[in-house]
């Protein structure tokens, strides 16, 4: 069933773009997971429109900056919190932001390693 | 339905009835056949090959070839039967009462006897003391490993020496000589093994050794320069460790087959990149591995090197050996993938 | 304006099955804001991906969660499966859709005995969990654990269950029916519960879509999805059944539609072992996984997305799992607002959180 899910490509400054997109067609956000690769990050955002499935990447070096869809999607920012907290991936602007203490942990940016 | 005293019934029916609860510990609890319980090794098949040791996800068990036991620390257990799944003699099997629980963190051992003709009651073993091939460069592995200490070896002097009356004869220097130069000399011989399935040879080999240092019985030999590859099928235990070390899939389990491995062209040489190579290697003292082309900084050699004496840096793309630490055993031109190490003349 | 004054719940507290911290901000009794602080049972299991190899991490990803334990661990052999183009055999996914719906039997039976204790009825806590003692020795029985089952593997199933067991099993299931309608039928229709769940806590279905509810906290406010027909795996496609779905939106809607699952589970079951066809129950595979791909899971408690992504090593790079109640909790904060203090624990109870899913 890969078929079904391909994952489009996407910069950083049309992801606010996509997003509006997604929520004008009655879309809700699914989830944001961040993959760990050589010096950055692939950030996958998943958006269920009539439940299809629809999947957008972020392919970004580490520092790149990354704008919060909170105002967009409420229940973007524990996503964004953990993405941000375990893998360090600089999002701005999200609604809640726990400043890297959602998970109690001890080490900062476990994931990153 | 009224709406009165409506629990009325099932409250009843509760109170006359006998409890649904065991009273455990008084009265035994009752497992179902399939209940995985506890692990329970059946000593005489085990080969001491440790995939049970690899495999397990909570590092319950530990595998000691030297010592030849098999322990389990039966608290950390997760009771997931990956060790029962993955035992290539089948001799792992899961019982079906679990631990008793306690107050400490018990760690069960079990001895592993000897298989017939390979050891042998102890002191006084002049049949089954290792005896020194030709080949050995005195890098003083096997006297490292050996689990009672019988054997000495001075490198500076280039003496090797076992103690016949210490030696127990189990063999173990013979499995870590990364030469292959010492034989269990004398004694019976070993055992015809069961119809184990050992590896079978296919095309596209480099003879790069990996399966062979990889092996966990030493059973592999593989000669880079005359380009040979054997199995000792009576050692194998078919636990497959091979066939996933080769970096091109070149193996795979079947019966017991001889391979006759056809001779490989030398590779072309460049005659400039060989007078500049001849001069690194003018610098480096003798028998040092030195680094030819193609390296890819995998780090397979320095984490095979059993003296540590090598770095590979993957990111800054550098590679050093230490050639004080260095005891030139050539284990680490025997486990590169890309065959890109030599020892240095 | 009345005062204003923070009320800490959790993360110890006796309706919760695990520890979660909600900061209320109270006015008079009512509450205006929630503000959750997650993180108790963090154990960083997706970073184990690095440390175990991909056909060892199975038995991790079973041990996240002790009640979604079958539907993790499934759900990740579904995902190497699908990266190494595996197709496994037809009764193997017949096995696997058996043990996913014995397992959401057993989830939503202890769902409902929380709930009942949450109201100070434990009567109905004792008889809805002594019904899944019943359900774990068949688990028992079949698997070889009560609660974790390790029987998947890359390629299909490692234990079969034969005709005999099949038959015995949908037996005790047709009594247990018997059970949970007479126990539920009281739950129900009793005025107490009826005062505590009707109108209160209302998610409205516009709400449920823009803050992502999955499972049964959006099916019970009208919108009729369900993972398993809408995105078939493993035998779903060959069963016959319906979403339960239920429109007002309230906490009654919610626990009405979980009891509807249980019967429609019950029913399942019974289809699943009338066709199951006979068969191997695992294919021999070979080499690594090489690839990405993202898989969708009906837990008990809604949607969950799995995603893997292997580069032909031994071990994968990555392995994600949402799980439903992490999308469920943004809902939860806004079903709380406006709630009366005293109706916070139920509330909480009928998303069904399963907090060490969400935390990982």
């Amino acid at each position: 069933m890969s078929d079904l899910y391909e994952i489009v490509p996407i910069t950083p400054e049309q992801l606010p773009i996509v997003a509006m997109e997604k929520k004008a067609q009655g879309g809700r956000l699914v989830q944001i997971c961040a993959t760990r690769r050589p010096n950055g990050y692939e950030v996958l955002y998943s958006f269920d429109v009539e439940t299809q499935l629809y999947n957008y990447r972020l392919d970004i070096d580490e520092g790149v900056e990354v704008a919060s869809i909170s105002e967009i999607f409420p229940p973007a920012f524990l996503y964004e919190n953990e993405v941000s907290e375990l893998f360090g991936v600089p999002i701005k602007g999200i609604s809640i932001d726990f400043q890297g203490k959602l998970y109690r942990i001890e080490a900062t940016t476990p994931f990153k390693d | 339905m009224s709406k009165v005293l409506r629990f009325a019934g099932t409250a009843m029916k509760n109170f006359f009835s006998k409890p649904v609860t065991t009273k455990y510990p008084f009265v035994p609890c009752e497992y179902t056949p399939a209940t995985r319980g506890r692990v329970v090794i059946d000593v005489d098949n085990c080969v001491l090959c440790g995939s049970c040791m690899r495999h397990c996800p909570s590092l319950a068990i530990t595998v000691d070839r030297d010592k030849r036991t098999w322990s389990i620390q039966r608290m950390g257990c997760i009771q997931c039967a990956d060790c029962v799944n993955n035992c290539p003699k089948n001799c792992l099997s899961m019982g079906n009462q679990y631990f008793e629980p306690g107050t400490e963190k018990v760690e069960e051992s079990f001895e592993i006897p000897a298989k017939a003709g390979g050891a042998s009651a102890g002191g006084g073993g002049g049949a089954n003391i290792p005896v020194k091939g030709d080949d050995c460069v005195y890098c003083g592995l096997c006297a490292k490993k050996c689990p009672v200490e019988a054997i000495t070896v001075d490198r500076a002097a280039k003496s090797w020496a076992v103690d016949a009356g210490a030696c127990v004869g189990c063999g173990t220097c013979v499995d870590s000589c990364p030469k292959k130069c010492l034989t269990m000399g004398g004694g019976e011989a070993a055992p015809a093994a069961a119809a184990s399935p050992a590896p079978v040879h296919g095309d596209g080999c480099v003879y790069c050794g990996a399966c062979a240092g990889s092996c966990p019985v030493a059973a592999i030999t593989v000669d880079g320069d005359a380009k040979t590859w054997a199995v000792d099928a009576g050692s194998c235990v078919g636990c497959g460790t091979c066939v996933s070390t080769c970096p091109n899939e070149v193996l795979s389990m079947g019966a017991a087959a001889a391979a006759a491995a056809a001779p490989a062209a030398a590779k072309a040489v460049d005659p400039a990149a060989a007078a500049a190579q001849a001069a690194i290697e003018a610098d480096l003292p003798a028998d040092v591995p030195v680094q030819l082309d193609g390296c890819v900084y995998c780090g397979v050699c320095a984490k095979k090197c059993p003296v540590d004496a090598i770095t590979v840096d993957r990111e800054a793309k550098a590679w050093a050996v230490d050639a004080d630490t260095c005891v030139n055993c050539g284990t680490c031109v025997a486990s590169c993938p890309k065959k890109c190490l030599k020892m240095n003349d | 304006m009345g005062n204003r004054s923070v009320i800490p719940f959790g993360p110890q507290h006796p309706v919760l099955p695990e520890p979660i911290h909600l900061d209320l901000v109270i006015e008079d009794e009512k509450v205006v804001q929630a503000i959750p602080n997650i993180g108790f049972i963090h154990r960083g299991l997706e970073k184990l991906v690095q440390k175990r190899d991909f056909t060892d991490y199975g038995y991790v990803v079973e041990r996240i969660c002790g009640i979604c334990s079958y539907i993790h661990g499934m759900s990740y052999y579904e995902v190497i499966e699908h990266i190494m183009g595996i197709e496994i055999p037809e009764r193997a996914k017949y096995l696997r859709t058996i043990w996913s719906e014995m397992s959401r039997v057993h989830s939503h039976l202890l769902w409902l005995g929380l709930l009942a204790d949450g109201f100070g009825f434990e009567a109905l806590f004792y008889q809805c969990w002594r019904l899944r003692e019943k359900v774990l020795d068949m688990f028992e029985a079949s698997t070889g654990g009560r609660v974790v089952f390790s029987v998947n593997t890359i390629g299909g199933v490692l234990k079969d269950m034969d005709s005999s067991m099949l038959k015995s099993f949908v037996d005790i299931f047709q009594d247990m029916d018997k059970e949970i309608h007479k126990c539920c039928d009281i739950f129900l229709k009793d005025y107490t519960v009826e005062t505590r769940l009707k109108d209160v806590g209302i998610l409205t279905k516009e709400n449920a879509v823009l803050l992502g509810a999955v499972g049964p906290t959006m099916r019970g406010s009208g919108i009729a999805v369900d993972t398993r027909k809408k995105y078939s795996y493993a035998a779903y496609d060959k069963l016959d059944f319906e979403p339960c779905v239920a429109y007002e939106g309230d906490s009654f809607a919610r626990c009405l539609v979980r009891i509807e699952e249980l019967y429609q589970s019950i029913d399942l079951i019974r289809q699943a072992v009338d066709k199951i066809p006979a068969g191997d129950i695992i294919t021999p595979y070979k080499g690594k996984p090489n690839g990405e791909f993202m898989f969708r899971a009906e837990q008990p408690r809604g949607e969950a997305i799995y995603y893997g992504k292997a580069n032909g090593t031994n071990h994968l790079e990555r392995f994600r799992i949402r799980t439903p109640t992490f999308a469920n909790i943004t809902p939860m904060l806004n079903i709380l607002a406006g709630a009366q203090l005293a109706d916070v624990p139920i509330l909480v109870l009928t998303i069904d959180p399963c907090i060490s899913c969400t935390e990982r």
